[in-house]
């Protein structure tokens, strides 16, 4: 309580801050979203625990693709972790039995969940000590990492996709959770469905162009938040340029324009504008378009 | 018309026991004792006959106490109807420290008289008696003389039986408080009359000649004045004269202090509070001042004493479940009703528990019960009232309350678009206290409360945290009350109860992100018995009883918040909180204490025994400290104990914490020793070692059996384990000069290292607030009546930091996330401040006004606070705390 109390006692002392590269000036290789295609799976418990009923819907394949600034000589890894520890503790895997790196590299990677456990099925021998029994679940057994001391097993598991990706030597890391439910009911959700970035006014150095999100609307899913409250997504769309500026770097729901202030580089001959469109809130949906400006 | 005199205080007889406390043998049995002298300052005329006193055989190094605060009964105004009059002789038993602790009427005159004799003697102060040159208690015999005098004080001689003459009368207030003047010398020259004000500042002649006289009054401290005024034949002349405090006695003011039993108490006064430069006369921000108190920075409000462990603040021996407003710029009680504060580093008594750092305890004053006071106040941050005075013959009451008004300032401040405030940051706060006192009872009803406040709304949230945005709310409030009733069941048996309430909430909420609501109910129980077994034996037994029905609901998206020693977390997080449960705690502790005086050897061996429900854990903690004065003035102290505390709510929470944690446990162990150079000037060297056990902390691994899976890859982050351990140790220094007249202020240093262990292999860090060096200057001189300077220096070494080595994109949220080094490997620049602070006093007939320039950071030291970072963590640039801030201050009383 008193740490708390801490915490919000910074709440007003909010001050200017220094004057850093913008968030949205996308000038050096980095990671600007992870796409997951699907954003989450939905798989019947039965399937880990052997005690199938019926017809059971296999998981599809999840298709990943790192967006980026262009770059070369970049080496790509991609890593798969059943259980992860949290942002405190750097998202490091809770043992290497639970981590195996995809067949991947470049920017794209796909993952078969099905095939990742069955990887570490194989690999892990036994059950984290602390990680329980594996007790019963409605009748059925847990797998071992999934279950919980007091008989019951994890609902939803995070599957984290980690990008290790860089020049060698300089190597940055991104993470992407996917979740599965275990809940053969849940209707999954879906990324948003962003289909290009509309360009307005003539392109020339120095000047103003204005950028807008073409984004299907029918892609925004309704949602039971956590606190059980039905909600439209709310759409955000993270703006991004290799040079000039934008004005703002961040719109949100039916605000899909921003602008750019184009560079006065006479060296540079285009400028690359991205759009990561959220659908917001708790969800983890995403999709992005590309678009590149010639500079006049 | 009343015409009354008291007479002044005579000391009569010392009848004396060296080295043997209260509950001694009864004056009449002693033979009785020199005369004292009385006090220089008292008035001497007209007093009552001083009895004769036959000189006892006093024996060799033997020094009588002698008078340094003479305080005059009031004469009731119910005995003027009855025209009693009387002496009244009162058996003081005055301590070590010169202060009354016992009073009891030997030679009654009158109930009425008694009772006036009595509450003048409890605030008599002496220099204490000395045997062989050390400090001892004695029982005295104290005469109060009460005379009635029906009509004139001074009758002038008639020089022609023809000559028309009048009455003069009047009364002498000081100038601002409007308080009675008593003792000052009121003189017709050319009459060859004099007379002394009595305790309500009254004089009167009469039979004086028709015509013009001068009137002159004399005193030391207030100044000279002449004024002329015309008598009428047959009439009476009333004049009246507020005299302003010119000058400075040399007397200490005494502060009631209290006989010390702990190794280390150390006791801020009111006065300290109110002109210590740097706090704005807050109460808890001087706290920071003293030896073993970590300095926070700006904003922060904890309480960090000896390296660590929480520490309680309580109100009357009740905590407070929130003792700062937001941003640590005021504490939740109003400073001008607290009589002092005592602070306890470590090592405290039995009756204080369930912390392993240190205790601050809050004592309210008693309400004033002369007249009406009270003061309207403003600064920078809030404006507060205050109102106090009598109710009924036995009764007081004070009424406090305090707003801030960011909220207005901001109303029509200009703001960024994208960033609107509903209500700014806004505090509340007030008291409601009434007191009651008749023979051996008193009665003290308290109700408080509190209430901060934060509301605004976020409409574009920053480009590299989209999810924050929507309504920001935060706020602290609580109410309650507690009633406390004192019984003196005779000279050696006194109980206390105090009971109670508190209703305290929470609510925080980050857009739609995250919203957390704590609700808590808590009734507090203390019983204290105290009683003296024998000559220098006392026992102390008590019960401290709280229970807590909790409610704590969290959700949304974040981490839990980072512990000591841990960086990052945060709001927007992928990372999922989910709590939503109801707890009922009733944690109840009893605890014993002896203080065993042996000739000059104090020892007080103590034990507590606390069970805690919720977490279905029970502890007996021994304690026992020893004060030894070697010569007069001179005391070596040293103690140790166990201390346990338990998990904190949040972290034995299902789904989030472990329901399965224990209480931390510490030693504290320290030594030290007290001198006296004069009465105003004292040194006392502490040093100290602590070591905690059983920490709570967080788990990295699922090794451990006893790690709930549910919080550890649920979302919320690895869960706790108590399997930290850490240690303090240090010297304090504290060479300190006490509330004079015209000068105070200390120099506090405090030596230390504090670490920790976080888990079992893991190596030594440093703890968070673990600050080498922290040097305290405070000074605070009156140049005049009417003008003060004071100054605060501090040089603080800077608090450990943990280096950001790297980061990960976090896709999910498009944020990056920092990746820590080594834990405290790095330590911020040394800090350093000045501040300055002037008061201005201007006295009017019936009020004064006082106004203040609290300048901090003089110099406008350019002190770090952290760093700042770039998105992605890659560049930095330092973060510092406030520049040069003057504050302003106003406060008219009456």
């Amino acid at each position: 309580m008193r740490r708390l109390a801490l915490i919000i006692g910074f709440v007003g002392l909010v001050g200017c801050g220094p004057e850093f590269d913008p968030f949205h000036l996308a000038n050096k290789f980095r990671i600007l979203t992870i796409k997951t295609e699907p954003p989450e799976l939905v798989l019947d418990p039965g399937l880990l625990t052997g005690e199938i009923t019926g017809p059971v819907t296999l998981p599809p394949p999840v298709e990943m693709t790192a967006l980026h600034p262009p770059a070369d000589g970049i080496r790509w890894r991609w890593d798969v972790c059943l259980l992860s520890l949290d942002s405190l503790n750097g998202f490091q895997c809770v043992t290497p039995e639970l981590e195996v790196t995809l067949p991947s590299t470049d920017d794209t990677a796909t993952l078969d969940l099905l095939q990742v456990l069955t990887a570490i099925a194989g690999d892990f021998g036994g059950i984290p000590d602390g990680m329980g029994g594996a007790d019963a679940m409605d009748g059925a057994a847990c797998p071992p990492f999934l279950a919980l001391p007091d008989g019951s097993c994890l609902g939803r598991l995070d599957v984290q996709v980690k990008v290790t990706a860089g020049p060698p030597g300089e190597e940055i890391v991104a993470v992407r959770k996917v979740p599965v439910y275990f809940d053969a009911e849940r209707e999954p959700n879906r990324n948003p469905d962003v289909t290009g970035i509309t360009v307005t006014g003539d392109p020339v150095r120095g000047g103003e162009i204005t950028l807008t999100a073409e984004l299907d609307d029918a892609s925004l899913e309704t949602f039971v938040n956590l606190s059980g409250d039905t909600r439209t997504e709310r759409p955000v769309m993270s703006w991004f340029t290799t040079a000039g500026e934008l004005q703002p770097g961040a719109t949100f729901d039916d605000d899909r324009d921003t602008t750019l202030v184009l560079p006065t580089d006479e060296t540079l001959d285009t400028v690359e504008v991205y759009v990561v469109v959220r659908d917001g809130d708790e969800r983890r949906g995403i999709d992005f378009e590309t678009v590149s400006i010639t500079l006049e | 018309m009343r015409n009354r005199r008291t007479s002044l205080a005579l000391l009569v007889g010392a009848l004396f026991t060296p080295g043997v406390g209260w509950g001694q043998t009864p004056a009449e049995e002693a033979p009785p004792a020199e005369e004292a002298p009385p006090a220089e300052e008292a008035p001497p005329a007209e007093e009552a006959p001083a009895e004769e006193a036959v000189a006892p055989a006093l024996p060799d190094g033997f020094e009588p106490p002698r008078l340094l605060q003479e305080v005059q009964a009031a004469y009731p105004p119910e005995a003027q109807a009855e025209k009693l009059a009387g002496d009244v002789v009162l058996q003081l038993t005055v301590d070590e420290e010169g202060a009354v602790s016992e009073a009891a009427v030997v030679q009654s005159a009158h109930p009425l008289l008694d009772q006036a004799a009595l509450e003048a003697g409890f605030q008599l102060v002496f220099e204490p008696a000395k045997m062989n040159g050390e400090p001892v208690p004695v029982q005295l015999n104290y005469r109060y003389g009460f005379t009635y005098v029906e009509e004139k004080v001074e009758v002038a001689a008639p020089v022609d039986e023809e000559q028309p003459t009048g009455t003069l009368e009047g009364r002498l207030y000081e100038r601002g408080s409007v308080d009675p003047l008593p003792g000052v010398r009121v003189i017709l020259r050319e009459l060859e009359l004099e007379t002394f004000s009595d305790a309500e500042g009254r004089f009167r002649f009469e039979a004086v000649p028709a015509g013009p006289v001068i009137i002159a009054i004399e005193d030391d401290v207030y100044g000279d004045l002449e004024d002329e005024e015309v008598i009428q034949a047959g009439e009476a002349v009333e004049v009246t004269y507020r005299l302003e405090k010119e000058s400075f006695g040399d007397r200490i003011q005494v502060f009631g202090k209290r006989p010390k039993k702990e190794v280390v108490r150390r006791t801020i006064t009111v006065e300290e509070i109110r002109t210590i430069p740097g706090t704005n006369g807050d109460a808890l921000g001087v706290v920071q001042n003293l030896p073993g108190v970590a300095r926070t920075p700006f904003g922060q409000t904890d309480l960090i004493l000896r390296g660590g462990g929480n520490t309680q603040a309580f109100l009357n021996q009740q905590p407070i479940p929130i003792p700062f407003h937001f941003g640590g710029v005021r504490s939740t009680v109003a400073s001008a009703l607290i009589e002092s504060i005592d602070v306890y580093p470590g090592n405290f008594d039995p009756e204080y528990g369930r912390v392993s750092g240190g205790i601050v305890d809050i004592r309210l004053r008693e309400p004033r019960t002369d007249r009406l006071h009270g003061y309207v106040e403003a600064d920078f941050f809030d404006a507060g009232v205050l109102v106090e005075g009598p109710v009924g013959d036995n009764g007081g009451f004070a009424i406090a309350l305090r707003r801030s008004y960011f909220d207005v300032l901001l109303a029509n401040a200009p703001l960024p678009s994208s960033f609107s405030i509903t209500t700014a940051p806004r505090w509340y706060d007030g008291q409601i206290l009434y007191e009651y006192k008749k023979g051996g009872h008193r009665l003290r009803a308290l109700a408080y409360g509190s209430s901060d406040q934060f509301e605004s709304i976020i409409e574009e949230p920053p480009e590299q945290n989209t999810l924050i945005r929507g309504d920001a709310v935060a706020k602290l409030e609580w109410v309650g009350g507690q009633v406390e009733h004192t019984w003196d069941l005779d000279e050696t048996v006194q109980h206390t109860l105090n009971v109670a309430y508190l209703l305290s909430g929470i609510e925080f909420g980050v857009g739609e992100i995250f919203r957390l609501d704590f609700l808590f109910h808590e009734l507090y129980i203390r019983d204290t018995l105290r009683a003296t077994l024998d000559d220098g034996l006392d026992l102390r037994l008590g019960m401290d009883v709280v229970n807590r029905w909790a409610s704590i609901g969290a959700l949304g998206a974040a981490t839990g918040p980072p512990r000591e020693g841990e960086t990052g977390g945060g709001f927007g997080s992928d990372e999922t909180v989910s709590i939503d449960y109801d707890d009922f705690e009733a944690n109840c502790a009893l605890f014993g204490a002896l203080e065993w005086k042996l000739g000059p050897v104090l020892l007080v061996p103590g034990v507590r025994f606390d069970v805690f429900s919720t977490i279905d854990d029970y502890r007996l903690q021994p304690r026992f400290s020893a004060r030894w004065e070697v010569t007069e003035g001179t005391v070596v102290k040293a103690g140790v104990g166990r201390y346990v505390e338990p998990p904190e709510g949040q972290d034995t929470a299902p789904g989030f914490g472990n329901p399965n944690l224990v209480a931390e446990d510490s030693l504290h162990y320290s030594v030290g020793f007290e001198q006296d150079f004069t009465d105003a000037i004292n040194l006392d060297v502490s040093v100290y070692y602590k070591t905690f056990d059983e920490l709570v902390t967080r788990a990295q691994s699922i090794d451990a059996a006893s790690v709930d899976p549910s919080a550890a890859f649920g979302g919320t982050g690895p869960s706790l384990l108590n399997q930290g351990e850490g240690r303090a140790y240090g010297l304090e220094f504290l060479l300190r000069h006490d509330f004079s007249d015209r000068v105070f202020g200390w120099i506090s240093y405090t030596l230390q290292r504090s670490e920790r262990r976080d888990r079992p292999g893991e190596d030594w860090r440093l703890f968070d607030f673990d600050q080498t060096h922290n040097l305290v200057l405070i000074g605070q001189y009156k140049l005049t009546p009417k003008w003060s300077l004071g100054f605060r220096f501090r040089v603080v070494s800077g608090n450990p930091d943990t280096p950001i080595v790297d980061a990960v994109f976090d896709a999910n949220t498009g944020t990056y996330v920092s990746i820590a080094g080594e834990a405290n490997s790095t330590r911020q620049p040394t800090f350093n401040q000045l501040d300055i602070r002037v008061d201005r006093e201007w006295v009017f007939d019936t009020w004064r006004l006082i106004g203040y320039l609290d300048l901090r950071n003089a110099l406008n030291a350019a002190n770090a606070a952290g760093f700042q970072y770039n998105y992605d963590y890659t560049q930095r640039t330092r973060a510092f705390e406030i520049p040069i801030f003057p504050s302003f201050g106003l406060r008219g009383e009456f």
